[in-house]
């Protein structure tokens, strides 16, 4: 079961995670978690085109120092089809330092649960792969010898934005590839944790607004007991076949 | 006097059973207590209505996406259906098995717990039998005893097969009380009886093909003779998987 589990755990929460919206939603807490106060929680609704509406749940539910002595959060992060998240199909529980953040260095202590399994906990060995593959890949110097593109910020006047979670007031800023807007984010200091109220990606069409929000979260994910048996990883994308 | 109140609920609310689904205006009727089937834990209940089957289907299709719990249907919804609801925080699958019975809706409140199982060999009691095409065991416990049914299809003829099932039942203690032929739907059956103390054991061979055999076999303990009452098996069981 484990082995089946871990065979799961492979196809879901690394690409999940490192998926564009996974990305966006992520990235801020990569390099370091040091405002989000315990009970913080926020909801975002994905678009992504027809039949493909999902929901991430992101909350920090608890804080306690990690083995390596360093002030940490635990951070629960679920994904499901409705935004009121009885059922995710995805939760990851993890343990992060506070001021490392969501990377492999971070992260000490991670539980996942892929539909209706039960919640089980990663070895370290596994916590250490899974982060690791999740990291962003480092980019090589550019073939053509050309200096790489630059983007463009632009930040406008904070208004007030109506979202799905009610009007927040919030700053919007757009990323500009030379004419081509290649991300629109509308930022708001009322969303906890990512203060993130709506993002559009034109390009592939997908946007991000935040459903609800609050300051009240408790954790969701219902522990194994102690002593049951961790999850290990196994790595299959470096298999070749002779 | 309200947070008195308040604390002698919690404890209730918190050790709380499990609701099985229910249709309204139905009155269900339980199936036995909690049940072990191929070692997964059941609740289950029967109900009937005179709403169509389809209008049944949708009313819990609805609640559940409404509620937001993912759901499969399955079925053509004419003759039979079947809607499930999956409880991923908890563990639990809540199913609606529909059918037509005389002219009305037959249906199947199910609720699984997919974080309990129990251990196979724990409980079955039937001595097995290799080389089965099919085999499928359903256990139930409860407070007066137990009880086990086997379902199997077997590659051979009916003389075959029961020598080798007496020789299972002989090494394990049971002894040969009754071997009869009766005529069911025009097919001659066999039927053996075993006996243990108080346990008996009851199996019928039907020759489907020529070289096909369906068994039928039903195990009944009527003195808990694995001395381990049902309530203290599903609570150990449910202990185990920190439940």
């Amino acid at each position: 079961m484990i082995a089946l589990l871990a065979l799961v755990l492979a196809a879901g929460p690394v690409p999940a995670l490192n998926s564009p919206v996974g990305q966006a939603l992520t990235e801020p807490l990569r390099a370091g978690i040091t405002g989000g106060k315990v009970g913080e929680w926020a909801t975002f609704r994905i678009d992504g085109g027809p039949e493909r509406v999902h929901f991430w749940r992101i909350a920090v539910v608890g804080e306690e120092t990690d083995k390596k002595g360093r002030p940490a959060c635990w951070l629960e992060l679920d994904m499901g089809q409705h935004h009121a998240m009885k059922a995710p199909l995805m939760q990851l529980k993890m343990l992060v330092a506070r001021g490392v953040g969501m990377n492999a260095d971070g992260v000490t202590r991670l539980f996942v649960a892929v539909g209706t399994e039960k919640p089980n906990e990663l070895t370290e060995e596994a916590v250490a792969q899974l982060l690791a593959a999740d990291a962003p890949k480092k980019k090589g110097p550019a073939a053509t010898g050309k200096l790489p593109i630059e983007l463009t910020t632009t930040a406008g006047r904070p208004s007030q934005l109506m979202t799905l979670a009610g009007t927040v007031s919030a700053t919007p800023v757009e990323v500009r590839l030379r004419s081509t807007v290649v991300k629109r984010v509308w930022v708001s200091p009322q969303v906890p944790l990512l203060h993130l109220a709506k993002m559009e990606i034109p390009a592939i069409g997908h946007s991000i607004e935040v459903r609800d929000y609050g300051i009240n979260a408790q954790s969701q994910m219902v522990l194994p007991p102690v002593g049951a048996a961790k999850i290990k990883l196994e790595q299959y994308d470096d298999l070749a076949i002779p | 006097m309200r947070a008195l109140l308040l604390g002698l609920l919690l404890p209730l609310v918190a050790h709380a059973e499990q609701p099985l689904p229910v249709y309204p205006g139905t009155f269900p009727t339980r199936i036995g207590k909690d049940l072990l089937i191929s070692g997964e834990y059941y609740r289950l209940a029967y109900f009937q209505t005179a709403d169509p089957l389809k209008q049944v289907a949708r009313y819990f299709q609805k609640q559940w996406v409404d509620q937001g719990y993912p759901v499969t249907v399955d079925g053509d919804f004419k003759n039979e259906g079947v809607v499930s609801a999956f409880y991923t925080r908890e563990g639990l699958v809540r199913s609606i098995v529909l059918t037509q019975h005389e002219g009305k809706t037959l249906g199947f409140a199910v609720l699984k717990d997919v974080w309990v199982r129990e251990p196979l060999s724990k409980a079955h009691k039937l001595p097995p039998l290799e080389g089965a095409l099919f085999s499928e065991d359903l256990v139930l416990r409860d407070d007066s005893g137990g009880t086990q049914a086997r379902s199997s299809l077997l590659e051979g003829t009916v003389d075959e097969l029961q020598a080798r099932l007496a020789k299972g039942f002989n090494e394990k203690g049971y002894a040969l009380i009754r071997d009869t032929r009766v005529k069911l739907d025009g097919k001659v059956q066999r039927v053996v009886e075993f006996s243990r103390g108080k346990e008996q054991a009851v199996v019928g061979f039907i020759q489907l093909e020529p070289k096909l055999v369906a068994i039928q076999q039903t195990w009944v303990g009527s003195d808990r003779p694995d001395a381990v009452p049902n309530d203290e098996a599903v609570r150990a069981a449910r202990e185990k998987a920190g439940r």
